[in-house]
């Protein structure tokens, strides 16, 4: 426990220190999101009505900003290793980083949802409307992580990377701009949520041994 | 009974009279199905003579399912028993699973034009295979960006199984999806309006003859990557000698 929470501070600590690449990933889905109206126009049912699709392909495209960083520095200069050589399952280790990256990159892009919601004038914005892009943005950095840990000993891995994972978000995309859309127009929970969190389950399930898999050494 | 077959020398043996004869056997098949269906099938009640591009676009859709499915198990078995030829075989698999979901897409989306009135719709069936072909290139944009051959089996091999564990996953998606926003207006591609006779068999003999000819092809390019690595592995013993 105590070496989890280690590796947990380190990312933070990392991620801090590395300035502004910590806003990098909101900053580009604030961007995106700007773009949109003067992209499709300002009419305000129009808006409303793009506002939960184009929230979450925002979200997947600012999640590829930041992903092939999660694992290549440390597996360039040897922290990989060293963690490895602590005696904690692998597993556990990519796990915590991933989740460390989600923290800094992805949560602040759930916290942004309500502000960009507003922005696209969608009809009822509660707190309420956090929660499909919170259980989204995790599973897409689960996903995420797997394939950063696939490309993390290649160099310049950006746009492979995207390539690897897109297919992989089509159920978060499908079900949580399905759920924001409930939320947004004043509706109940749909079966949207159920389903968004079952795969934020399956990848938090699955993700880790693929991503232990593809980094342990030969 | 993997290991007995997983020996490279047993394996091109093995093939080397067996490529012959099922490259024979699915261009008969073939060439008995396709003639059978453009000139002696009659042209069907609402779709007219279009029915025949059924004859390429569901073989291939189903084959291109068994090449991938393919690919799933041999990295499965490449993970678990480090055999090269087992990865030789998902390579080889993929630009041939490439291919048939790209035919797959287009002759669909030929079929389309006539039936539906467009060139594509974003119905469940055919935006699944959108994303496995998305997937199949992903895997093979991984495998070339990898300078050595087992760095590039293993992380293809991961991906591989992600994919394929996903891949129910998208498909059920999609499809609550498409009961969701599917526009009115549209003839169902679910409806099963199960086929007579004379439709039937000349499918049978094309996918049969697709199935044989992705045996065929498989085969073919796992034995010219075995000679590729057992000329790759004797020039870098020549090149250790030497220097």
């Amino acid at each position: 426990m105590k070496g989890i929470l280690a590796i947990f501070r380190r990312e933070l600590v990392l991620a801090w220190a590395g300035g502004s690449g910590l806003f990098l990933p909101a900053a580009f889905f604030a961007g995106t999101i700007f773009l949109a109206p003067l992209g499709v126009g300002a009419e305000p049912g129009l808006l409303s009505r793009l506002a939960p699709g184009l929230i979450f392909v925002a979200l997947c495209l600012a999640s590829l900003t930041t992903l092939e960083r999660i694992f290549q520095a440390d597996l360039e200069v040897g922290a990989l290793d060293q963690q490895r050589l602590s005696g904690l399952s692998m597993e556990l280790i990519t796990v915590v980083k991933v989740l460390a990256h989600w923290l800094v990159s992805g949560l602040p892009i759930a916290l942004l949802t309500p502000v960009a919601a507003v922005f696209m004038r969608a009809d009822t914005v509660t707190p309420m409307t956090i929660l499909p892009v919170f259980l989204g943005s995790i599973t897409i950095f689960l996903w995420g992580g797997v394939g950063a840990s696939l490309t993390a000993g290649l160099r310049r891995s950006g746009p492979l990377v995207a390539l690897l994972v897109l297919p992989l978000f089509v159920p978060v995309v499908i079900f949580g701009a399905e759920e924001l859309n409930h939320i947004l127009t004043g509706q109940t929970f749909g079966a949207g949520l159920t389903l968004l969190a079952a795969n934020t389950l399956a990848a938090l399930a699955i993700s880790p041994f693929a991503m232990a898999l593809a980094l342990k050494l030969e | 009974m993997f290991s007995t077959f997983a020996n490279p020398h047993r394996f091109m043996s093995l093939t080397r009279p067996l490529l012959p004869i099922l490259t024979v056997v699915a261009a008969v098949m073939l060439a008995a199905g396709w003639i059978w269906a453009i000139g002696f099938v009659p042209d069907e009640k609402y779709q007219g003579p279009t029915v025949q591009i059924m004859y390429v676009h569901v073989p291939a859709a189903m084959v291109s399912l068994a090449a991938y499915s393919t690919m799933a198990i041999s990295s499965l078995l490449y993970l678990i028993l480090k055999h090269s030829l087992a990865d030789v075989a998902a390579k080889s698999a993929a630009p041939i699973a490439a291919a048939l979901s790209f035919i797959c897409l287009v002759t669909g989306s030929l079929w389309g034009r006539p039936t539906w009135g467009t060139y594509w719709i974003w119905d469940a069936r055919l935006t699944s295979m959108l994303f496995q072909l998305f997937l199949i290139l992903g895997y093979m944009a991984l495998r070339s960006a990898f300078q050595r051959e087992q760095e590039a089996a293993r992380a293809g091999a991961i991906l591989c199984l992600v994919g394929a564990v996903n891949l129910p996953i998208i498909k059920f998606s999609v499809e609550w999806w498409n009961t969701l926003h599917q526009p009115a207006g549209f003839i169902s591609l679910t409806g099963d309006s199960s086929l007579t006779a004379e439709f039937f068999w000349p499918l049978m003999f094309n996918l049969i003859g697709m199935m044989v000819l992705f045996g065929a092809f498989l085969i073919a390019t796992m034995r010219s990557e075995v000679y590729k690595r057992q000329y790759e592995a004797k020039l870098a013993r020549l090149n250790r000698s030497t220097s």
